[in-house]
C-alpha cells in the first residue's frame, strides 16, 4: 500500500464510514488465563496475582468515557479466557456490559470459554444473560497434544464442559481446534474430526498452528528445541479438514472456520466484511469510520491511560479510499462467500477492477481464484490464500 | 648537461621481493631522502599499493651518484600492466633484476627480465634479502643464470631491509649501465610512459626526452592524435615534484600542459614540437584495450550518482580502465568496466569500494569475444545478449593468454591437471634448477578470469607464481547457454561458454537458482539451452501451504503488514512472467562465486 496518506482521502474514507451509518460491532477483551500457552501471541496473562476487579473498573470507565455502540448488531467477548473468573465476577461484569447497550435476543452474543475452567454455575450465569454462543478451546482431544500446547485441561473436560453447555442451554455451541501440532499424525486428526463431528456442534474452527513471534514456541523453534510437522502432512491436514467437515454438513465459510449454513459467527463475519467494530480493553482493536484503533496491550498501563486521559488509544491508523478497499478485497477473499468488487467500488469511489484487472486474471489463469459475480478463492487457492492476497496489498 | 653524466634505471622484481625498499635504500644512500623524513616506500604514494605490495603507478627519482644525475624510473610490478612496464623500460637503459634469495626467481622475474632483454636494457642481477635465514643466494643465482643466459659468479647481493650491499649496487649503476644517447640539438621527442591525475594540477606527464630538450612556455604536439598543447611546467622529481627550466635529451621528468583529463594522454605517445612534419613516432605505441570486463552496481539504486562519480574520478588517474553506464534487469543501474586484467579488476574494485564509500555488486568477470559474421565484418562482442543470430556467425574466436607458471617440479602434475580441465595447452617445460620449473601453457582468457590464480597457488601448495600475456583470438566451439525461467528467456542470465562445459555450467547456474529463487504459487521450470535445444531442466516445487490460520478484528493490521512486506519482498524483485526472481538469484550466477573463491 502507497506510504502517502492524504489527509483529505481520510477524510474521505471516515464520510464514506459515516454515510453508512452502520453500527458497530462491539467486542470487549477480558486479558485473564488459568495459565498462559506457549503458542498464544494474544493480549492474555495468568489470571494469579492480577488485579482482576482493576482491569474491570477501568474498563468500566473506558467504555463510559468513549460511549458503547448502542445497538451492536453483534456481541463478542473474547480474550483471554473471559470465563476464569469467579461466577459473581463474571455476572457483574457481564451486567456492566450489558447495562450499556440495548437489549436484543436476537443478537448473537458470544462468549469465549475453556473446558478447565468452565463450570455449571458459569453456564448459568452466561445463560442468563442471553449469552447466545459458547466458543469452547477445546484444541484436541489427545492428551499428550493438549500438554505440548500447554493446556491445564484434559480430553474429557471437554466432553464435561460440552455437556454443560448443551444442558445448560446455550443455543450455539462452536469448537475450537488446533491441527499440525508437532508429533501430530494425520490419523490422530482424522479421530478428532470425527468424534468432534459426532457431538454435532454448531460450529467448528480448526486452525493450525503457527509459530508466532514473541511465543515460547517460536522461540523453541528457533533455537532448534521444536519442530513444525512436514508441510505435506500439515497440507494433508489441511484437506482432510475441508473434505470431512463438508460430508459432515459443516461449510467453510472462512479459511479456518466451518458451520451449516445460518450458523456462522455473525460477529467474525463482520470482520471480513471490512464492517465497523468497537474493541474495549487492553490491547482491544476498534475499526471506526474507516480508522483503526488499537489500544494499550499492558494492564497497568492500559488502567492508567484510561485513568487519565478516559481511553487507552495508543496507535491510530487511518486508511485511505485505496488502502481500504484493497483491506476489503483481502479480507474478503477469506471467505467463502469472496468479495464483490463491484461493492468495494460503490463504497470507496474508486475502481478496483483498474487498479487488480492484471492481478487477478493472472490468478485466474493460474487457477487460484475464480472471478464470476464475485472474486473468490479456487479450490487450489485456499491453501495459498497468503500469497494471494499479497496480490492485491 | 652532458649525456655521459646521465643514468637512466629501473627495477624490477617480483612482488614483495623487495623493490620499493630497495628504491628507498638508493634514495636514503644518494642523500635524496634523510633519514628524518625516510618514510617507508617513498615511492609508492597510494594506500592500496602499499597495502598489496604493487606498484600501480610510475613515478621518477632524480639523484646524484658522484658525479652523474641517475634517474630511478620505477615500472608497475604486475603482468596486467606490460604495456606500461615496456614503456617505463624504453625510458632506460639498465635494469637492476631484483630477486628475493628465499624465494627464488618467480613467474614475474621472468616476465619482467624478457621484457627488458626486449629493450636491450643492461640488465644487472641483483640477489635481496641476503639476511633471510632461509636465503639461498646459490641457488637462486643458477635460476638466473639460466633464465638470462648469464654467468651465476659474481652476482652482487644486498639486504635492502639492512642497507648491506647498497653501495656496490650504486657503482655497478654508475660503471654497468651506459648512459644515454641523443641528439640534444635536434627537435624535441619525447616518451610519454607514464601520467598521473593530480586534482590540483590537472594532468602530470611523465616523460623521457630523447632528443632536444622540453622547456616551459614551448607548444608541443602528441603524435598519435595531433593534438596541441602549451607546456605550463616542466621539473623532475627529487623526490617530490620540483619546477625546472628544461628536461635536457636523456633525461627523464614531468610536464604539466591544460590538459584536463587522462583521455588525450596514451601511454607509449611521442611528444614533437608543435608546427614539426619530420619528428618520428617512437615505435611500439599501442592503445591498450581492455580485455576483462565485469559490471559494477550499487547496492541500493540511490547511490548509483555517487558511485559514477567515484568511477569518473578513479578513470581521471588510470585511462586503462573503461566504462559505460548500463542497466540491468536484474540489478539496476550500473556500469561496464573493462579492465587490464584481472589484477588491474581487484585494484580498481577496492579503490572504488574505499573512496566511494558506497557498497557495490560486481558481476562474475567475462571477456570479449571476437565474431567472425557471415557477411565477413568482424565484431567484438561483451555481452551474451549482444551476439549476432548464430545464422549470421561464422566464427566465434576467444582471447588466448599465453601463461608461464613457474612452480616446484612435484607440483607439475597437478598444475597440468588444472590447465588441462581448463581447456589449456602445454607448450614447454623448462627447469630452472632442481627446485624450480617453468611451464608455459595456452589457456583462454574466460577460463583464466574466475579463479585461476587461486587454483595455481592451491595445485603448487603456495609456491606457484603466473605470468600471462595476451597471444590473440583463437577460433573456438563457443555457444551461448540460454536461460529459461518458466520457458521465457532471462538475457542476464545468459552465458556464453564452450561447448564442452555448457552442460555442466547449465547445471550450477540452474542449482544456483533452485537455491536462491524461493518458492512460489505455481512450480518453476528453470532450464538452460543451446538454441532451440534444452540441455539441463529442473524446477522448483510450488509453495504448498501458504495462509494465515487466524485474522479477526485484532489481527487485521498485523496480517496487512506482513503481506505488505511479502510485497515489497517481490517489488525488488523482478518479474519473469509469473516468476519473480529476487537480486540474490542473479548474484548467485552472475556474482563473484564466494563458494568457489573458498575452495
Amino acid at each position: 500500500m502507497t506510504p502517502r496518506r492524504l489527509d483529505n482521502d481520510r477524510s474521505a474514507v471516515a464520510a464514506i464510514h459515516r454515510q453508512q451509518q452502520a453500527e458497530p460491532s462491539l467486542y470487549v477483551h477480558i486479558p485473564f488465563c488459568e495459565t498462559k500457552c506457549p503458542y498464544c501471541d494474544f493480549n492474555s496473562y495468568r489470571v494469579a496475582g492480577r488485579d482482576v476487579d482493576g482491569y474491570l473498573s477501568a474498563l468500566a470507565r473506558e467504555m463510559d468515557q468513549r460511549g458503547v455502540p448502542r445497538n451492536p448488531p453483534t456481541l463478542f467477548l473474547g480474550g483471554g479466557t473471559p470465563t476464569v473468573v469467579e461466577p459473581d465476577t463474571l455476572a457483574r461484569y457481564l451486567d456492566d456490559i450489558l447495562g450499556r447497550i440495548q437489549p436484543d435476543p436476537t443478537r448473537e452474543f458470544t462468549v469465549e470459554a475453556n473446558p478447565g475452567s468452565l463450570t455449571r454455575e458459569k453456564i448459568a450465569v452466561l445463560k442468563e444473560r442471553g449469552v447466545t454462543r459458547l466458543s469452547l478451546g477445546a484444541q484436541s482431544f489427545f492428551d499428550h497434544h493438549l500438554a505440548t500446547l500447554g493446556r491445564v485441561h484434559a480430553a474429557r473436560d471437554i466432553e464435561e464442559a460440552y455437556a454443560w453447555a448443551r444442558d445448560g442451554g446455550i443455543p450455539e455451541v462452536n469448537l475450537d481446534f488446533i491441527y499440525a501440532v508437532p508429533k501430530m499424525t494425520l490419523r490422530e486428526w482424522n479421530e478428532t474430526l470425527a468424534r468432534a463431528v459426532s457431538w454435532a456442534p454448531d460450529h467448528l474452527s480448526c486452525y493450525a498452528l503457527t509459530f508466532e513471534p514473541g511465543t515460547e514456541f517460536f522461540t523453541k523453534r528457533r533455537a532448534g528445541r521444536m519442530r513444525s510437522i512436514d508441510e505435506g502432512l500439515e497440507l494433508a491436514m489441511f484437506r482432510l479438514t475441508h473434505r470431512r467437515l463438508d460430508h459432515a454438513g459443516y461449510k467453510r465459510y472462512e479459511i479456518s472456520n466451518f458451520a451449516p449454513a445460518g450458523y456462522e459467527c455473525k460477529h467474525n463475519l463482520g470482520y471480513w466484511r471490512n464492517r465497523p467494530y468497537a474493541g474495549f480493553g487492553a490491547g482491544a482493536v476498534s475499526y471506526l469510520d474507516g480508522e483503526r484503533l488499537s489500544n494499550e496491550r499492558g494492564l497497568a498501563r492500559y488502567a492508567t491511560s484510561v485513568g487519565e486521559h478516559g481511553h487507552a488509544v495508543v496507535e491510530r491508523e487511518a486508511l485511505t479510499t485505496e488502502d481500504a478497499a484493497r483491506e476489503m478485497v483481502v479480507l474478503g477473499l477469506r471467505t467463502q462467500h469472496g468479495v464483490d468488487l463491484a461493492e468495494v467500488d460503490a463504497r470507496y469511489g474508486i475502481s478496483t477492477r483498474a487498479l487488480f484487472q492484471q492481478t487477478i486474471d493472472k490468478l485466474v489463469a493460474g487457477d487460484l481464484i475464480t472471478d464470476t459475480d464475485r472474486l473468490r478463492l479456487a479450490r487450489r487457492g485456499w491453501r495459498l490464500a497468503d500469497g494471494i492476497s499479497a496480490e492485491f496489498v | 648537461m652532458r649525456l655521459s653524466h646521465l643514468r637512466n634505471f629501473c627495477i624490477i622484481a617480483h612482488v614483495d621481493h623487495g623493490k620499493s625498499t630497495l628504491a628507498d635504500r638508493l634514495l636514503l644512500a644518494t642523500g635524496v631522502v634523510t633519514e628524518r623524513d625516510f618514510r617507508n616506500q617513498v615511492l609508492d604514494t597510494m594506500d592500496l599499493e602499499r597495502e598489496r605490495g604493487i606498484t600501480i603507478k610510475a613515478s621518477a627519482v632524480q639523484m646524484p651518484v658522484q658525479d652523474l644525475t641517475v634517474n630511478l624510473i620505477d615500472t608497475p610490478g604486475h603482468v596486467d600492466f606490460n604495456y606500461e612496464v615496456s614503456r617505463a623500460l624504453h625510458a632506460c637503459e639498465g635494469a637492476l633484476l631484483l630477486v628475493d634469495c628465499a624465494q627464488g626467481v618467480q613467474a614475474q622475474t621472468v616476465a619482467n627480465a624478457y621484457l627488458a632483454v626486449e629493450a636491450n636494457l643492461e640488465i644487472i642481477p641483483v640477489l635481496n634479502k641476503i639476511d633471510l635465514p632461509g636465503a639461498r643466494p646459490d641457488v637462486v643465482a643458477e635460476e638466473l643464470a639460466a633464465v638470462l643466459g648469464i654467468d651465476p659468479v659474481g652476482m652482487l647481493t644486498v639486504s635492502a631491509k639492512t642497507g648491506e650491499g647498497v653501495s656496490e649496487i650504486l657503482q655497478a649503476i654508475v660503471d654497468q649501465v651506459p648512459p644515454p644517447e641523443g641528439d640534444p640539438e635536434a627537435p624535441v621527442r619525447a616518451l610519454i610512459y607514464d601520467a598521473t591525475y593530480d586534482d590540483y594540477r590537472g594532468v602530470i606527464v611523465y616523460v623521457r626526452v630523447l632528443d632536444g630538450e622540453l622547456k616551459r612556455g614551448m607548444k608541443i604536439k602528441f603524435l598519435s592524435s595531433g593534438r596541441e598543447y602549451d607546456v605550463n611546467e616542466v621539473g623532475a622529481f627529487k623526490p617530490l615534484m620540483q619546477k625546472a627550466d628544461r628536461i635536457e635529451a636523456g633525461s627523464v621528468g614531468y610536464v604539466v600542459a591544460a590538459l584536463k583529463t587522462l583521455d588525450h594522454v596514451k601511454i607509449g605517445d611521442t611528444i614533437a614540437p608543435a608546427k614539426n612534419e619530420t619528428v618520428e613516432m617512437i615505435p611500439g605505441f599501442e592503445d591498450p584495450k581492455p580485455l576483462v570486463f565485469c559490471g559494477i552496481y550499487p547496492s541500493s539504486s540511490q547511490d548509483f550518482d555517487e558511485l559514477r562519480k567515484s568511477i569518473e574520478k578513479l578513470q581521471l588517474n588510470d585511462a586503462s580502465f573503461t566504462f559505460h553506464p548500463e542497466s540491468s534487469e536484474a540489478l539496476g543501474f550500473g556500469f561496464r568496466c573493462g579492465f587490464l586484467g584481472l589484477l588491474h579488476m581487484e585494484v580498481i574494485q577496492e579503490r572504488l569500494e574505499r573512496e566511494a564509500g558506497v557498497e557495490i555488486i560486481q558481476t562474475a568477470p567475462n571477456v570479449t569475444y571476437e565474431v567472425k559474421k557471415t557477411n565477413g565484418d568482424i565484431i567484438m562482442v561483451e555481452r551474451p545478449a549482444e551476439l549476432p543470430d548464430p545464422a549470421h556467425i561464422d566464427e566465434l574466436r576467444e582471447p588466448t593468454v599465453r601463461a608461464s607458471m613457474i612452480t616446484p617440479p612435484e607440483s607439475i602434475g597437478p598444475l597440468m591437471t588444472l590447465v588441462n580441465d581448463r581447456r589449456g595447452s602445454f607448450v614447454r617445460q623448462e627447469y630452472l634448477s632442481q627446485t624450480r620449473t617453468i611451464l608455459v601453457c595456452d589457456i583462454p582468457l574466460a577460463e583464466m578470469v574466475f579463479d585461476f590464480y587461486d587454483l595455481v597457488k592451491s595445485a603448487t601448495r603456495g609456491y606457484g607464481t603466473m605470468d600471462y600475456e595476451l597471444t590473440g583470438f583463437v577460433k573456438a566451439d563457443l555457444v551461448k547457454l540460454r536461460l529459461l525461467v518458466g520457458g521465457t528467456e532471462v538475457d542476464a542470465l545468459s552465458v556464453i561458454c564452450h561447448r564442452s562445459i555448457a552442460q555442466r555450467r547449465g547445471r550450477e547456474i540452474i542449482r544456483a537458482l533452485q537455491k536462491t529463487i524461493p518458492r512460489q504459487m505455481f512450480e518453476i521450470a528453470l532450464q538452460t539451452a543451446i538454441g532451440g535445444k534444452i540441455i539441463a531442466r529442473e524446477s522448483i516445487r510450488a509453495l504448498r501451504k501458504n495462509v494465515t490460520a487466524k485474522c479477526y478484528g485484532g489481527d487485521v493490521t498485523r496480517k496487512r503488514k506482513l503481506l505488505e512486506k511479502q510485497k515489497a519482498g517481490k517489488k525488488r524483485m523482478r518479474q519473469v512472467g509469473n516468476v519473480s526472481i529476487p537480486q540474490e538469484a542473479f548474484l548467485s550466477v552472475l556474482g563473484r562465486g564466494e563458494e568457489k573463491k573458498k575452495k
